[in-house]
């Protein structure tokens, strides 16, 4: 026998001893070659099932935005089940307020993932977390105020709230979020973050707010915020509320549910229905 | 019809029979065998009832050594008794022998006793010394300087940090000395936290409580770890101005930690958690179901700090330098391993697993088949000489019976697979030396983790051959990641490809839900036992042995 005959026989051995990990290597490439190509997706809205607290990711392509992180690392796992597998960096990450509720995930995102920005507004409030935030992460940090805003391709997104220099921010620290509107393929999004009925009565002079498709009800769907007023103005057909299973605080609150009967909008709640996605 | 039965149960109790007679000959006939094996299960026994009936070791020392000097003035009286007798009938020499035997047996337990008293007494009268002293500790508001002394836990909620204190502190009056304990942090999981950090802690000393059955507080006592503060206020140095510890160590377990960040800048959970586990033995966090999932499915220790991946690295190495003549092989396996070692920051529990995985290897290089069965109880004496405690420690446990399994199991597996067919190579290389580790750690697993999954032996199967080859891609993936980052995506691609596989087994198996049984503490031990039990039994039935007359010297010897 001739010496390439020996050669060959011993790598077609060789290929037939690793037969898996060829067919892995296939399948890897074939990962790699057509689903890692920069496709141009539609762009999304996810509500995290985070439990009690709020997470929010908006994404198209490789651009994403996520408003609040939960109370625990709920939202590093839900994270990984929307965001492609080779994409592990955040473009805007938008705290409305420093609550323990909305934070404590937001640090570990910016310990877990590679972070460009992160937008909150700068408010007094006494927790480690957003001690710490300000501390460690002081080059990402960029305060907003209404009128900034954010532009990607299909996803337009503003700060409608707080004003700068408003004396009613403190010392209530939930009416010192961070509120938004977006608007996706002529879709209107409205997050209101904690914001209560205080903040949802300056909220009334927008015109802009009239026939809002998806509203995040405010604070968690309680009893202090989605009021009357709101509903009877935005006329949201679709509202979410960000809540855990048997929360202490009762929420959604059933006058907040009746609420929404009253004017016809359809609720979700992130527990009974898990992580909720729309697809623009 | 029931003579038959009848008969082939007392074919296979013969052998049986023959085989354990054999093998208690041999191990006898091996003095250092049998001193390792003593010395590492008097050890467990000793620290088990010294610490529950807290006697005093010297009255253990009082009894033992006159037990030391009976049993060897019996022995020796008994030898010279039987040379009187050798004239005598058969029988009798066979009793008296037998007797002798017996007796010289009693010898070595009441001698290794002693020495295991002697070495174990000391730290078991510190321990409860502290476990006294530390109530006192535990009432008001402290405030301690320490540095990070292993590198920090993640939970769910918050993180787990031990702490090695800087200096004696003060604390009510009364000195908590440097050396007494090491201190366990519960905190905020947003801290980021580095070995060797000097930080300083402001809060309130607890003593860990027992909770859902679970002895929270032996646990922690086999870490030397004594008092715990929950939340306490965090303030830490940077790194770079003030750095404790051993500075190799720091160094190198930071080398780890910016491999395990390229995975996680590449890779998304579970899959960049499960290739941080299989690669470093990180332990990481899954979310709660699908760390409940690979608990169904019996695959948590591929991914537990156990050092299995070493096992499976020799196994790796074996095949892929199949070209290479056999002990040119064993060098390249030996510094794969020892390099693997280093990478992944020479934490204790790899660095056992490579001198288990060294020895085995060693033993191919002299092949001497003898050397591997000297060489696996006296290196686990060994350890335990060094740590006793260590006989505690889930990772020791897995890595040893790994070893173990691959040694004596996987003859057994593949014997079996030749009488059934000479072909398919490829399960012979990839399943079976996998099968053979899973089979042999089932005892471990189930004391460890607490359920038994029938679909472990099925889940394994179907995973294992992956996780090798997972491995390599990943360690080149890293490496390769700074110098040419397409073709390390690419590797990436193919890991992510079979972690999403594993990934799906995983939850297939854990959706059919049903199929595991839990156990409490108590019933894990005695269910890990008769496992063990049953799987020792087996193996010293099935191993392969080529003339069942002339081994153990059972013709020669009688």
């Amino acid at each position: 026998m001739s010496s390439t005959t020996i050669i060959l026989k011993q790598i077609l051995n060789f290929l037939w001893r690793n037969l898996l990990l060829i067919i892995f290597l296939m399948a890897g490439l074939f990962s790699v070659v057509v689903l890692g190509k920069d496709i141009a997706k539609q762009p999304e809205i996810v509500f995290f099932d985070v439990g009690q607290g709020d997470g929010i990711l908006i994404q198209q392509d490789n651009f994403q935005i996520v408003i609040d992180g939960g109370a625990d690392d709920t939202v590093i796992y839900s994270l990984s089940k929307h965001l492609p597998w080779y994409d592990k960096t955040i473009e805007r990450l938008i705290l409305t307020h420093p609550h323990q509720d909305h934070l404590e995930g937001l640090l570990l995102i910016l310990k877990k993932y590679e972070v460009k920005e992160i937008w909150y507004f700068p408010v007094e409030y006494e927790y480690v977390g957003y001690e710490y935030l300000l501390k460690e992460y002081e080059t990402l940090l960029r305060p907003k105020k209404a009128g900034d805003y954010i532009k990607y391709r299909d996803i337009y997104g503003a700060v409608i709230f707080p004003f700068d220099g408003d004396p009613h921010l403190v010392p209530n620290v939930n009416n010192a979020s961070l509120v938004m509107f977006f608007e996706i393929k002529g879709y209107k999004i409205l997050l209101m973050g904690d914001a209560e009925v205080e903040v949802e009565k300056k909220l009334l002079e927008y015109g802009f707010l009239h026939n809002i498709d998806i509203l995040k009800a405010g604070h968690h769907c309680s009893k202090t915020a989605s009021s009357k007023e709101l509903l009877s103005f935005t006329r949201p057909s679709l509202s979410v509320c960000s809540c855990g299973i048997l929360n202490k605080f009762g929420h959604p609150h059933y006058e907040t549910v009746e609420n929404f009967r009253n004017f016809n909008v359809q609720y979700l709640v992130t527990y009974e229905e898990g992580d909720i996605k729309f697809l623009f | 019809m029931y003579l038959r039965i009848w008969r082939i149960l007392k074919g296979i109790f013969l052998k049986l029979r023959n085989r354990l007679v054999g093998l208690y000959r041999f191990i006898l006939d091996y003095k250092i065998i049998t001193f390792s094996i003593l010395y590492v299960l008097l050890n467990a026994v000793c620290i088990s009832v010294l610490r529950n009936i807290k006697v005093s070791y010297t009255i253990g020392l009082i009894v033992t050594i006159p037990l030391v000097m009976f049993s060897y003035f019996l022995k020796n009286r008994l030898r010279r008794s039987s040379e009187v007798i050798l004239k005598k009938s058969e029988w009798r020499i066979k009793l008296v022998r037998s007797i002798g035997t017996i007796f010289e047996l009693f010898f070595f337990v009441s001698v290794i006793g002693s020495l295991v008293l002697v070495r174990v007494g000391p730290f078991l009268r510190h321990e409860s010394e502290i476990e006294g002293k530390v109530l006192r500790f535990t009432a008001s508001f402290t405030n301690v300087v320490g540095y990070i002394s292993d590198e920090p836990i993640e939970k769910h909620r918050g993180q787990h940090v031990v702490v090695k204190l800087l200096e004696d502190t003060p604390v009510e009056g009364e000195q908590l000395l440097r050396d007494d304990t090491l201190l366990l942090i519960k905190t905020s999981s947003f801290y980021k936290l580095h070995l060797g950090q000097l930080c300083q802690f402001r809060g309130t000393l607890e003593i860990p409580e027992s909770f859902e059955g679970f002895d929270y507080g032996a646990y922690l006592r086999d870490r030397k770890i004594f008092l715990l503060m929950n939340n306490p206020i965090v303030e830490c140095e940077s790194t770079a101005i003030t750095r404790k510890g051993s500075v190799v160590r720091n160094w190198l377990v930071d080398n780890k930690n910016s491999m395990i960040a390229t995975i996680d800048k590449v890779l998304n959970e579970p899959q960049s958690s499960l290739l941080a586990g299989i690669i470093f033995g990180q332990k990481r966090l899954f979310n709660t179901a699908f760390d409940e999932a690979t608990r169904v499915a019996g695959l948590s220790h591929i991914v537990a700090a156990s050092g299995y991946n070493v096992t499976i690295l020799v196994i790796v190495a074996e095949r892929i330098f199949f070209f290479l003549p056999k002990k040119w092989r064993v060098i390249v396996g030996l510094i794969v391993i020892w390099m693997f070692a280093i990478l992944s920051g020479l934490s204790s529990s790899i660095v056992r697993a490579c001198i288990m995985g060294s020895i085995s290897l060693l033993a191919i290089i002299f092949g001497r088949s003898n050397t591997v069965h000297i060489a696996i109880p006296l290196a686990s004496a060994l350890f335990v000489l060094i740590k006793p405690l260590i006989l505690f420690d889930i990772g020791f446990l897995l890595s040893v019976s790994a070893v173990v399994g691959l040694t004596y199991v996987l003859p057994i597996l593949i014997d079996i697979k030749q009488k059934i067919t000479k072909k398919l190579p490829f399960v012979e290389n990839n399943i079976l030396p996998t099968l053979a580790c899973t089979l042999s750690t089932i005892p471990v697993s189930i004391l460890s983790f607490k359920t038994i999954s029938i679909w472990a032996v099925i889940s394994n199967t179907l995973i294992l051959p992956i996780i090798d080859t997972t491995m390599f891609l990943g360690i080149f993936g890293i490496m390769l990641w700074n110098i040419f980052k397409p073709f390390a995506f690419i590797l990436f691609g193919v890991a992510n490809m079979q972690l999403k596989y594993f990934e799906f087994v995983t939850n297939l198996i854990y959706k059919l839900n049903w199929g595991q049984i839990h156990f409490s503490d108590s019933s894990a031990k005695v269910v890990s036992l008769v496992f063990l039990g049953f799987i020792l039994l087996l193996t010293i039935y099935l191993y392969p042995i080529k003339n069942e007359q002339y081994n153990y010297y059972l013709k020669t010897d009688s």
